[in-house]
Formats: structure tokens, C-alpha cells, sequence
């Protein structure tokens, strides 16, 4: 472990004679698969179970992520109020450590291992934020491992597909959705969205990963994906053409968790680049006044 | 401390933290480290794809004069400056010079 990490949040490492917090288990249909919590108590199994109410189930099957409750003493406390931080990252060839207010976690490569989360959370909005933060990773390092990617962007559904307009924070993606919304178009998410490969090309699935305008209606199944769009703010809604180069240099960059990983940036660049052979890409600029969907 | 002048015989070659792909006409570079991605042009690719290190200027020079049909004393007013926005981006370094 390289000098240094976790040290903001971490006084003493906490994964030593850890504990289980209960016999609970819980499947939550996650892509590529659904993902088994393992080591709740009732509570935690509850508070999940409410928070991914259209994707939890029963023990299910699936690679297992196990809690472990530790110690508070370990860990730093908070000051303040509880505002958005970014997580210390450790990345190794075969693993990632994720540190961060109150916990550890381990998350290895292979999809199948075992997964780990060392906490000391009891707070229910924190332990899901805690959780949330661990499964959005997890989420991005198992699609890019399918062949896929998760793309920080609003994914819209017009005329029975998926279209992804990806963006940096403030490009537009919730605003854009809310639109959507208004005019009758299907909001998949307006934050993250999972591209898969799929028999008949790519596929958009739904996460329950929402960003400003919260989540959706749920009931969305895998859409084949339309086409994907880099979006920009404009005074009048328009289409332009995106060179392959700049749609990779930006979907990398909009490829949150394992783009910054040095292990797994030529698997993304690879899985990028097949997926922009097969699939329509360009630039919509659009207006918050306008009706970007005649553009479609 | 003043970098040492580009000369012939310097070597460049690509920072360990960058990777890069061709795509289409153009191609992209991401600079791991400070998580930085930039878009390069087709003859800006094939530089970096030449960095490894022990190729030399000179060598630079006049491969690129063979692929691009353009006079090696073109490329040779040219390629320094290049080198140095290079070195500037993060995208290649300077390794040594030959021995005399």
C-alpha cells in the first residue's frame, strides 16, 4: 500500500479481527450480474432493501460483496456537515482499495472474487452512501471486464432506444433529462448508464445510480442503444459530426472510476473503441429553451 | 534550471503514464497521472508511437521525412518546437544525450 492512502480518513487500518454485522444477505440485480451483500443485519438489509426496492431480492447468485463491521476508533471522524468528497484510490494490477469516511474497501479485479467493505457506519444515510459509493465502482470495473463501459451521462429513450448524451458536470445531463421528461421521452438515467455488448450489438441497462433529478420510474429493461451524443449547452438546438478521436479522448474521460485506474486504461480505450465502430456518435448542442428532439 | 537544447543526437521518449490510440485521422493520448486526455493529429501520433526512447532526433527526422514526403530540413526547423510542446503536455520526456 503506498504511503499516504487513506490517511485523511483512516488513523489505524481496520481490517484486522473484523466482525460480521449479521447473517443477512441481499441480492441486488446489478450489470453485468446481480451482486450478493453478504454479512447484514436486519437493519442494513432493510434500509438497502427500501433504497434498491426494484432490484433487491432474495440470496440470488452472483459474485458477493461482504460487510464487516469494525471499530470507530480506526477511523477519522467527519467535522462539519456531510457534503460530497472524493475517495482515496488505490489501484493494483489485481485489486482496488477504496478509502473513504468510515470505511475500507477491497475490490478485486476478477469479477467472481470476493469483494470486501470494512465499516464502522450506523448512521442509515451514511451506511447507503458508504455502500452506494462501493457498488457504483464495482459496477464500472465489472461492465469494463464484459466488454462494456459506464458513461457519466443522461440516457434518454426515444422511439424504443437508448441514447446516451455524455458530458462533463454542468454540460447539461439533468437539465436535458427534465426535458426529456416533459416531452414524454423515457429518462434511463440523467447519471450514469451501463453500455454492454449484446448479441445484437450494444445495449443500455439501467443502474439505480441517479444524479440531481433522482430516480426514475424503474421499470425500464435493457434498451439496444440509439446512438451517443456529447452534449453541449447551446442558444439553438443542432447535431455536428464528432471525430473518432475526440468522441474517444471524451467518452474516456467520462468514464468515471476506471478511467483513472492505469491498470484498465487499454481495456477502456479498447472497449471504447469498439463500441464507437458500432454505434452513431456526434456532438447535440442543445438549448433549455429549444426541442432537441427534433433533432431525431 | 535551464532544460538542455534539442540537438540531433537527443533522445525523447513517451512519459511511462501515457497512453495513446489511433482513431481514424487523429488519434488521443491520456496522461494517467494527472488524468489528463488530448487529442493529436495523425503526424503527432506517429511521433509518439517513435518515442521509445532510443530513437534519436536525427532518426526521428528522418523517418517521418520518408512517410510524410516533406524535406528533412523542414522537419528539422519544425520538430524541436515540437518535441518541446511535447515535453510541455507531459506526453514525452528527454532521456539523454549521446556520448561523444
Amino acid at each position: 500500500m503506498p504511503r499516504g492512502f487513506g490517511e485523511r480518513f483512516i488513523d489505524a487500518w481496520p481490517t484486522a479481527d473484523p466482525v460480521p454485522w449479521g447473517e443477512a444477505v441481499l441480492s441486488l440485480a446489478l450489470p453485468p450480474r446481480p451482486v450478493r451483500l453478504l454479512g447484514l443485519d436486519e437493519r442494513q438489509r432493510n434500509w438497502l432493501g427500501e433504497r434498491y426496492r426494484f432490484r433487491a431480492g432474495g440470496a440470488g447468485a452472483g459474485p458477493a460483496l461482504r460487510l464487516w463491521r469494525v471499530a470507530s476508533e480506526g477511523f477519522r471522524q467527519r467535522g462539519g456537515e456531510r457534503q460530497e468528497y472524493s475517495l482515496d484510490l488505490y489501484h493494483d494490477p489485481e485489486e482496488l482499495w477504496v478509502a473513504g469516511w468510515q470505511f475500507l474497501a477491497r475490490l478485486p479485479w476478477s469479477g467472481e472474487a470476493l469483494a470486501e467493505i470494512w465499516t464502522c457506519e450506523t448512521e442509515r444515510g451514511a451506511f447507503l452512501g458508504v455502500v452506494e459509493n462501493v457498488l457504483r465502482i464495482l459496477t464500472a470495473r465489472r461492465v469494463l471486464a464484459r466488454g462494456g463501459v459506464v458513461i457519466h451521462s443522461a440516457g434518454l429513450q426515444i422511439d424504443a432506444r437508448a441514447h446516451l448524451f455524455w458530458g462533463y458536470s454542468g454540460a447539461g445531463k439533468s437539465t436535458l433529462s427534465r426535458l426529456a421528461l416533459a416531452a414524454g421521452h423515457g429518462v434511463i438515467s440523467d447519471d450514469l448508464n451501463v453500455v454492454l455488448p449484446g448479441p445484437g450489438g450494444f445495449i443500455v441497462e439501467r443502474v439505480p445510480f441517479a444524479g440531481d433529478l433522482g430516480q426514475t420510474d424503474a421499470s425500464t429493461g435493457p434498451l439496444p442503444l440509439g446512438g451517443l451524443h456529447r452534449l453541449l449547452k447551446a442558444t439553438e438546438d443542432r447535431r455536428e459530426p464528432l471525430a473518432p478521436a475526440r468522441a474517444l479522448a471524451s467518452l474516456s474521460a467520462c468514464a468515471p472510476f476506471v478511467n483513472v485506474d492505469p491498470h484498465r486504461t487499454e481495456q477502456l480505450l479498447d472497449n471504447l473503441a469498439v463500441l464507437l465502430k458500432a454505434t452513431t456518435v456526434d456532438s447535440v448542442y442543445f438549448s433549455p429553451t429549444g426541442n432537441p428532439w427534433s433533432l431525431f | 534550471m535551464q532544460d538542455a537544447p534539442i540537438t540531433p543526437d537527443s533522445h525523447f521518449r513517451r512519459c511511462p503514464d501515457v497512453r495513446f490510440r489511433a482513431m481514424g485521422e487523429e488519434g488521443m493520448a491520456i496522461r494517467q497521472q494527472a488524468g489528463e486526455v488530448l487529442v493529436l493529429n495523425d503526424t503527432g501520433m506517429r511521433i509518439l508511437d517513435l518515442l521509445d526512447g532510443q530513437v534519436t532526433v536525427a532518426a526521428l527526422i528522418q523517418q517521418l521525412a520518408s512517410e510524410y514526403a516533406v524535406m528533412p530540413e523542414t522537419l528539422a526547423e519544425d520538430i524541436p518546437a515540437y518535441l518541446a510542446e511535447l515535453c510541455a503536455a507531459g506526453l514525452v520526456e528527454k532521456v539523454r544525450e549521446n556520448a561523444p
